[in-house]
């Protein structure tokens, strides 16, 4: 074999280029597909409700992740400051993933149900009114602002194409399904924890709900953080296994 | 395809001239039926850079054939320097966002959440990008002694990718995302660096099948594998589904883990190609021309390139240490991070030992200097990283400023140094100048740059390990010590320190930007008698040209 | 084939792969018969940049 082939023809030189840097990627990504240990069986994961997943959408929107990890390792310390570290489960609807890199701040993974609605309407209008020495940026705007929610239906649509377990119903209901959130003790509301158990229903931003109004991105972020890593019930999870840490 | 181009140039620019008016057609129907405000912008900007294009094409029918094709590099090498002051300024403005809060300024555009995307996206993808883009062609046309074919793909190569650069900021500050680390651009924006990607590969491609030259000189060898590598993982990585095509949004496809391990293994090798594959292409091939010597080991280079491109792919899940990556994945990760180590320290020594015999360079000439202290800075930061890699010293690190710091010894040190020793090369080669408008103002912009390095980094060492000790610190009755925001509070200092280096760093940036101004413009230079030969364009050197040896 | 199977084969298919590779890489570098060859294109940089040169 004439290894002077590489620098004579750059067309092979491109392919042994591509073999040698693929192989990395099959035996690292390929396998996370295939093998069922990679992501725990555990009871509890639903898909998001409507509004968390439009608060969801504003959390990337604004690159919370630059600053809040969604991810707890299995430390000792990171147990105890956060909670029971994050199951590869928790995040299995997650598109995209927001584990994230940096804390900046603190983690968020299971953020929900910490703090009431006021303390995180009064952080996102002023961070510092309840945290006097946050470096955090203050989101006066999200509760001015009318939540978007004319495409939800699309939204969802989508998240069901790339593997997200909506059903049908769930579908035709999005709309519908945005509002019931912040309208507690009606019917609709009680349709809406039938089809996404444990969701929370009330007006999430401090404003009082009532017929006819309407979410604002605040209600949606503050819903999506209030459910954050509340779904897993670690009662009935089963630590050993391949995926003891 | 460049056969039938060299014939027909009617044929070439009519190809031109409608694919421009294809995008123009594309870019008004997105302006105007567009679902949300970010799709209408971006359709009109699409439909106005087509426009121009269009009308440039079609006032320069004619083709000048001779020589080497510098336009393109002329416009990506003062694109680098433009999109590098802006980049440097918007990571400032961030360090001191940190810092100082308020800065923030309570509106959507400027928070810190926003702005740091277009600060990486600015310094790497545009300002290391034009580097890249810059060199390529220089070098690729150079060492190949062959002219880019094509008459118009060059060109759309180097303006497609700025149009690539303005596309991506613009929907950051406006709020389109992907929502994942350096590969924050939407899928439509992903697409026309695809279709941008596509055109650099075959120029590049095409100019190697051009080659007079027998051997493909390895500098060319390290630009393949990035501009091939990338390719791969822009497009696997940026798998996604629109919720509508006549709006920003998308899903990605992966999600959790299988999404995490896919973004770090894009991730990693961002910088393991992208700013190291790629500039490792220009220090193979400016510092030999700079200090007028072959590399020190061709050898040794070969077994560099074939082992870093190797072992660099699979270093990515050392970003994932102690997380719901199965272990077996992090071990993988962990062991290639270290072995890494190796190749990259064979990388820095052949690139150091070049000058053996010409060590008084370093004294005589500021831009040697550039080059030669970025190749120490490689070694540092590739040191580091793997030490961060293991898995003990990641589980202090990780999450911290740490890791940011260093980021920057590598980016700042090793890119961004090699890329100002590149760019003080190329600006009097290219403009036909006897030298660069001032040497001293090099001299300035060295000592700016590497004081504001030594600050950023190591106030970043101080925060990282600062609040990683304090994280894991437990009081004499086994409870947590700090509650997290004390150990926020306990970085304003380093922030501070921090946010100074950086403007230093940022003052060079302007300094160099001023230079190559009057360089460009044809002044006549300050201290041309402090300036080495190989300083001037190669046509007005004079005096014995290196002949090779057969 | 049990995991356990696929695991042990897997992995002496790699070491063999990238250890015929790292030899074959090492082999085509130190070839005696490929020093002029690595010479003279280390002195590509160095070529004269002159536009008639061009192809």
């Amino acid at each position: 074999m004439n290894h002077g082939i590489f620098e004579k023809n750059s067309l092979i030189l491109l392919i042994g280029i591509l073999i040698v840097v693929s192989i990395g990627g099959i035996v690292q990504i390929a396998p996370l597909f295939m093998l069922s240990s990679t992501i725990e069986k555990v009871e509890g994961m639903r898909p998001y409700s409507p509004l968390e997943q439009a608060g969801r959408d504003i959390y990337v929107r604004e690159g919370c992740y630059n600053c809040h990890s969604q991810m707890i390792r299995s430390l000792r310390d990171e147990v105890e400051r956060y909670g029971h570290y994050s199951l590869a489960a928790e995040s299995m609807y997650d598109h995209p993933f927001q584990w994230s890199s940096k804390r900046t701040g603190p983690d968020l993974a299971r953020i929900g149900g910490k703090y009431s609605d006021a303390w995180h309407t009064d952080h996102m209008r002023y961070p510092k009114s309840v945290v006097p020495a946050s470096i955090m940026p203050a989101y006066p705007h999200l509760e001015k602002t009318a939540l978007d929610y004319a495409n939800i239906q699309d939204k969802l649509k989508t998240l069901q194409l790339v593997g997200v377990p909506y059903t049908d119903e769930m579908i035709a209901k999005a709309a519908a399904d945005v509002e019931a959130q912040i309208a507690p003790d009606t019917d609709a509301a009680k349709e809406l924890v039938a089809r996404y158990p444990k969701a929370q229903v009330r007006k999430f931003d401090g404003q009082s709900p009532g017929e006819g109004v309407k979410p604002t991105e605040l209600d949606a972020l503050v819903a999506y953080l209030q459910m954050l890593g509340t779904l897993v019930d670690f009662t009935k999870f089963d630590a050993s296994g391949p995926n003891l840490r | 395809m460049s056969a039938i181009a060299a014939e027909k140039p009617a044929l070439n620019n009519a190809l031109a001239m409608g694919s421009a008016a294809v995008f123009a057609g594309l870019g008004a129907f997105l302006a105007l039926k567009g679902v949300d405000p970010v799709m209408n912008l971006h359709g009109a900007v699409l439909a106005a850079a087509s426009l121009l294009a269009l009308a440039y094409i079609f006032t320069h029918p004619a083709d000048d054939k001779s020589g080497y094709l510098d336009g393109p590099i002329r416009v990506a090498t003062l694109a680098a320097v433009f999109w590098g002051v802006i980049g440097f300024a918007a990571g400032d403005f961030i360090a001191w966002q940190l810092a100082f809060p308020a800065l923030n300024f309570d509106l959507p555009w400027t928070t810190f959440g926003r702005l740091r995307p277009l600060h990486t996206s600015a310094v790497i993808f545009a300002f290391g990008g034009n580097v890249l883009l810059a060199t390529s062609f220089y070098v690729v046309q150079r060492t190949s002694r062959a002219r880019m074919p094509g008459r118009w793909a060059p060109w759309f190569v180097v303006w497609g990718y700025q149009l690539f650069i303005v596309l991506a900021a613009t929907s950051y500050i406006l709020g389109a995302t992907q929502g994942k680390e350096y590969a924050e651009p939407e899928w439509h924006v992903d697409l026309w660096l695809t279709i941008v990607w596509v055109a650099y590969l075959l120029v590049f491609l095409g100019t190697l099948w051009k080659r007079e030259e027998p051997h493909i000189y390895v500098a060319n060898w390290f630009y393949l594998a990035f501009i091939v590598t990338v390719a791969m993982l822009h497009i696997v990585n940026n798998l996604t589904v629109p919720v509508s095509f006549l709006g920003t949004q998308s899903y990605p496809v992966m999600a959790g883990v299988q999404a995490a391990m896919t973004q770090w293994w894009y991730g990693h090798n961002a910088v393991g190609f992208f700013l190291t594959a790629g500039f490792l292409g220009i220090m193979y091939y400016f510092v030999p021309k700079r200090v007028e010597r072959p590399v020190y080991s061709y050898r040794l280079s070969i077994v560099h390139f074939w082992s870093l491109i190797f072992l660099y792919i699979w270093a990515g899940p050392h970003h994932l240490h102690y997380t719901a990556l199965p272990e077996w994945a992090q071990t993988l990760g962990m062991t290639f991070s270290i072995m890494l180590w190796m190749p990259s320290w064979g990388g820095m020594i052949n690139g150091l030992m070049t000058l053996s015999g010409a060590w008084d360079r370093l004294r005589t000439d500021p831009v040697v200097r550039l080059l030669v202290v970025s190749i120490a800075f490689y070694g540092m930061s590739t040191f580091e990283g793997p030490l961060m890699s293991i898995k003990a010293v990641n589980s202090l690190s990780h999450y911290t400023d740490w890791t940011i710091g260093h980021v920057h010894s590598g980016a700042l040190g090793w890119v961004g140094m090699v890329s100002f020793g590149a760019i003080y090369c190329l600006v009097p080669w290219l403009w036909k100048r006897e030298g660069l408008y001032s040497i001293k103002l090099v001299e300035w912009h060295f000592w700016l740059s590497t004081i504001g390095i030594v600050l950023y980094i190591t106030s970043m060492w101080v925060a990282g390990i600062t609040q990683g000790l304090m994280w894991r610190a437990y009081d004499n009755l086994g409870f947590l010590k700090y509650s997290f925001i004390e150990t926020v509070e306990a970085l304003h200092w380093p922030y501070i320190i921090r946010a100074v280096g950086g403007l230093l760093f940022v003052i060079g940036g302007f300094v160099m930007a001023y230079n190559v101004w009057r360089t460009v413009r044809g002044d006549v230079p300050v201290d041309l008698k402090d300036q080495p030969r190989v300083a001037a364009a190669p046509e007005l050197r004079g005096g014995v040209v290196a002949v090779p040896a057969e | 084939m049990t995991y356990q199977d696929a695991q042990v084969w897997s992995q002496l298919a790699a070491l063999v792969i990238f250890l015929s590779l790292a030899v074959g890489i090492a082999i085509y570098t130190f070839r005696p018969a490929n020093k002029a060859k690595f010479e003279r294109a280390a002195q590509l940089p160095l070529l004269s940049d002159n536009d008639e040169t061009v192809n």
